[in-house]
């Protein structure tokens, strides 16, 4: 962090962008999540506790809360095995082609996982390019597996979700002396007491951080339980309930479901805490490519095959259909009647070109109005540590604990009715709702992205720039604007490819006004538009692909 | 007696050869210095040497067994490492103990050579302490202790003095030695400080640009040096006569005594002794000499026209 700065002198925009950063969590965060506890709490005006009690007094509910936590726990081993594998070959092992490597790890969480999830429907599934290969290879009268339930849905969401293990201890082991390594081994350590011994501690703060991301993401994940399906999970039968016109259990569930995630954050936390060891000095030493046993060099490297073979077929199998004519993907065992025809839809009809439109505007904005809260409010938090911002701070990072449904429910309890933070226009099934939704799930990230942004750029730069004679507004055009733009510019570019896709949330809120690209790929999928879905999703990489090459010119050390 | 044997030693990293053809023998129960210029490949022959990079060609011998290709952990090396590589998640006891623990001894026994070793470094108060509390000296001295618990075929140090004050060194440098003399154990020590190679080794080699120029003795390497390279790099020389004489096999005479004549450029006072410098005003050669002080002051001064003779 930065070392502590004179406090900037007190002036009257201060107190008014309190006022306004408050205005703004009090109505659209806080409030909102209240809304939800009296929805699942009150019925026709009373308070009750019926809408709990149905829930839990009914197996299948309880079920479908456990099946949750169960995607919860194993997207966490799953995601952690595999990402750590990959970050200690990536570390010690990799040699050549590391950057491109590197760089194809990453990309999975560059593909809206709602695109991946039909990529990996269209390989896999029962009428899947692999399921069919694998079948004829294999001489098979049937397919030789079925792509359903708890086992294909792990595995989606395992793609996608590893790449927080693999960059946060990717990041953590730059930290780790590599002469600590050698010092084991010449002691006599085996490879694996060095892990245990001198790697893992050096790791786990990754480790758990990674941990309640990817537990988080597990527990609330939805495209691949929706799409997939076989598998009950809290995220579908809250959209389940909505559509059933049942929002007291939507909320109930939805709360369950915070619940679960929120108290395994405090759980991991607090073990975090618990047994947080001494710190490791920061120190860079040279890293040699290990002389490791060469059996477990190969098991490494297999798994880093697998995984660019499992990162790239989805890629390439649904650029591959887009080009197929929906009767051949329908019909062919393997499709070849190229066309055009599924991109020529979509720009020829203004109808069909519109959800694409739409998701690209509603990210843009969402991100626009996300970086006009969070830009000032960096500012202050990064210059002016006080009781205050930090209270500010919390506010802005509160969503980064709330599941997407549960935020999609509180906006749906709070602005389905006249709210005074919205003055007094229902926003529920106007436009605006989905791209509201969609910055304050933004808002965590930018503001993290931003205080690194601004963070980084010490106050003496600024103080140099005053004691040269320039005022503040000189100095905030001239030193901290270049110094800090291009950071914050790679965060939100992040960010618009995040929510391009998104779906869980957009199931929830969208309109007819507002329909998304996502909700748009799923409707086309399930009234057998293949064609026309996958080209959408061909799309939508494309500009995320764009995005991300822009991110690369502004701020290369992102990922890095 | 398993002494230890480099035979053809070369390393390459990327096409560079890093290594050129090193041969070396370590006689067992000696002190032995690497001597050379950063970046000459010391500490990659250490590492050749530990078992943590097999050589591009060459083979490693201890006594008669061939360890080219054993495995660090197999090779019972104990190693200090440039910046001790203590564990920081550890205490000192811990610390001392890893390697006895990775080798499954029994808690008692593991007990009893830890606090054996912790005696030895002096280390007595510090053993439930966490490392980062330590200055680098008590640091330094974990990390031997560490290196010798698992009472290994040799101890490598590779720069163990780079990261202690110069008062420090001195200190730790007489320690080391005596650690190495009550134990006995053959300790390979790199430095690239040419006071410290001398004063605490019984064989020195010295080397530039991944090869060993000389092996030797101290006084072998200081007086009688192969070649320029190593006669400047342990100390500076002179050249007279066609011989390369110190500066205290120097001697400033009158000037009117015969010998070279030469006139005084500085002169500069450093407790036990003065250094000059002399120029031969008509080769322009330079000269360094040194006189110890009698106490009776400087007997030249700036400007002094002397002779210069090698004393006998
Ligand atoms: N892992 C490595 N990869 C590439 N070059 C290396 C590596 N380790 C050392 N070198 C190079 O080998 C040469 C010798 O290094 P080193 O043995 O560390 O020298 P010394 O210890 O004498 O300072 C240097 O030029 C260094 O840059
Ligand atoms: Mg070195």
């Amino acid at each position: 962090m930065n070392s502590p700065s004179p406090k900037t002198r007190a002036n009257a925009f201060l107190p008014l962008w309190y006022a306004f950063a408050a205005f703004l969590c009090l109505g659209y965060i806080v409030l909102p999540f209240f809304y939800t506890l009296r929805s699942a709490t009150f019925v026709d005006g009373a308070f009750t506790l019926s809408v709990f009690q149905e829930f839990f007094g009914n197996p299948n509910h309880v079920q479908v809360a456990l099946n949750s936590l169960k995607l919860g726990v194993g997207t966490v081993l799953v995601c952690g095995t595999l990402g750590t594998v990959l970050a200690l070959y990536m570390t010690f092992l990799a040699g050549k082609h590391k950057m491109i490597l590197h760089i194809l790890l990453l990309s999975p969480m560059m593909i809206p996982g709602v695109i991946t999830v039909i990529a990996f429907i269209q390989l896999y599934g029962e009428s899947g390019l692999v399921t069919k290969a694998l079948q004829m290879l294999l001489n098979l009268s049937s397919a030789p597996f079925t792509f359903k339930g708890f086992g294909a849905i792990l595995f989606v969401i395992a793609y996608t979700q590893y790449v927080y293990f693999y960059l946060n201890v990717y990041v953590a082991l730059k930290y780790l002396d590599y002469s600590q390594i050698e010092a084991a081994r010449s002691l006599g350590a085996s490879w694996g007491r060095v892990f245990k011994d001198v790697i893992l501690p050096v790791i786990k703060p990754a480790l758990l951080l990674s941990t309640i991301l990817t537990f988080a993401s597990g527990v609330s994940s939805f495209s691949g339980p929706n799409l997939i399906g076989g598998y009950k999970v809290l995220s579908t039968q809250i959209v389940l309930s909505k559509v059933n016109n049942h929002l007291e259990m939507a909320s109930v569930q939805a709360v369950v479901m915070f619940a679960i995630s929120i108290s395994v954050m405090l759980l991991v936390r607090w073990y975090g805490r618990k047994t947080s060891g001494v710190q490791a000095d920061r120190v860079a030493t040279r890293v040699v490519p290990l002389r490791a046993n060469p059996l477990l060099v190969l098991g490494a490297r297999v798994v880093v095959i697998a995984q660019i073979v499992l990162i790239l077929l989805p890629i390439a199998a649904i650029v591959y259909l887009s080009f197929m004519t929906t009767g051949s993907i329908m019909q062919e065992i393997f499709p070849h009647s190229f066309t055009l025809e599924n991109y020529q839809t979509i720009f020829a009809k203004p109808r069909v070109l519109q959800p694409l439109l739409n998701s690209l505007e509603m990210s843009a904005l969402a991100v626009v109005i996300g970086l006009l809260i969070t830009v000032p409010s960096a500012y202050i938090i990064v210059r002016n540590r006080t009781k205050l911002s930090g209270v500010m701070r919390f506010l802005i990072m509160l969503p980064s604990a709330l599941p997407a449904s549960l935020i999609a429910i509180n906006l749906i309890n709070a602005f389905a009715q006249e709210n005074i933070f919205a003055f007094n226009v229902p926003l529920i099934g106007s436009y605006i709702i989905l791209p509201i939704a969609y910055t304050v799930m933004a808002l965590p990230m930018l503001l993290s992205s931003n205080e690194v942004a601004i963070g980084s750029l010490h106050h003496t730069m600024e103080e140099a720039s005053k004691s040269l004679g320039a005022g503040p507004l000189r100095t905030f055009v001239s030193v901290v604007i270049p110094n800090t733009v291009p950071g914050i510019l790679a965060g939100g570019v992040l960010m618009f490819i995040r929510m391009i896709g998104e779906y869980t949330m957009s199931a929830l809120l969208y309109g007819i006004h507002n329909r998304p690209i996502s909700i748009s790929i799923v409707t086309n999928l399930q009234e057998y538009e293949t064609g026309i879905s996958l080209a959408y999703g061909v799309l939508v990489i494309l500009v995320c692909y764009v995005a991300l090459a822009l991110i690369f010119k502004l701020d290369k050390n992102r990922f890095v | 007696m398993s002494d230890v044997v480099l035979q053809g030693i070369t390393h390459r990293f990327e096409s560079e050869d890093v290594l050129k053809n090193i041969d070396l023998t370590i006689p067992h129960g000696s002190f032995y210095t690497l001597l050379g210029p950063s970046g000459c490949g010391k500490t990659t022959l250490l590492r050749v040497l530990a078992g943590f990079i097999v050589p591009s060609e060459g083979r490693v011998f201890i006594g008669s067994e061939d360890v080219t290709e054993l495995p660090c952990e197999k090779r019972n090396m104990g190693v200090v490492f440039q910046n001790y590589a203590l564990f920081p998640n550890m205490t000192v006891g811990e610390n001392i103990a890893y390697g006895l623990k990775v080798r499954g001894l029994s808690r008692t026994e593991i007990q009893e050579r830890c606090s054996r070793y912790v005696e030895l470094a002096g280390l007595g108060d510090y053993v439930s302490r966490h490392v980062q509390e330590l200055s680098g000296g008590q640091q330094q001295r974990v990390a031997v202790a560490r290196a010798l618990a698992i009472e290994p075929q040799m101890l490598l140090l590779d720069e163990p003095m780079s990261n202690l004050d110069v008062a420090l060194r001195a200190k730790m440098r007489e320690e080391i030695r005596a650690i190495q003399q009550q134990t006995g154990i053959t300790t390979l020590f790199i430095t690239h400080d040419q006071q410290e190679a001398l004063s605490i080794s019984d064989y020195v080699a010295v080397m530039r640009e991944g090869a060993v120029l000389q092996t030797g003795t101290p006084e072998d390497i200081y007086n009688h040096p192969e070649g320029e390279f190593v006669a400047n790099f342990v100390g500076t020389t002179n050249e007279l006569e066609n011989q390369q004489l110190r500066p205290e096999q120097l001697m400033l005479a009158n000037a009117d005594q015969g010998g070279t004549p030469v006139r005084i450029s500085t002169v500069r006072f450093t407790g036990p002794f003065y250094e000059y410098t002399a120029v031969n005003e008509q080769t322009g050669e330079q000269y360094h000499i040194l006189e110890r002080n009698r106490g009776t002051g400087s007997a030249r001064s700036v400007g002094d026209a002397c002779s210069l003779v090698p004393c006998e």
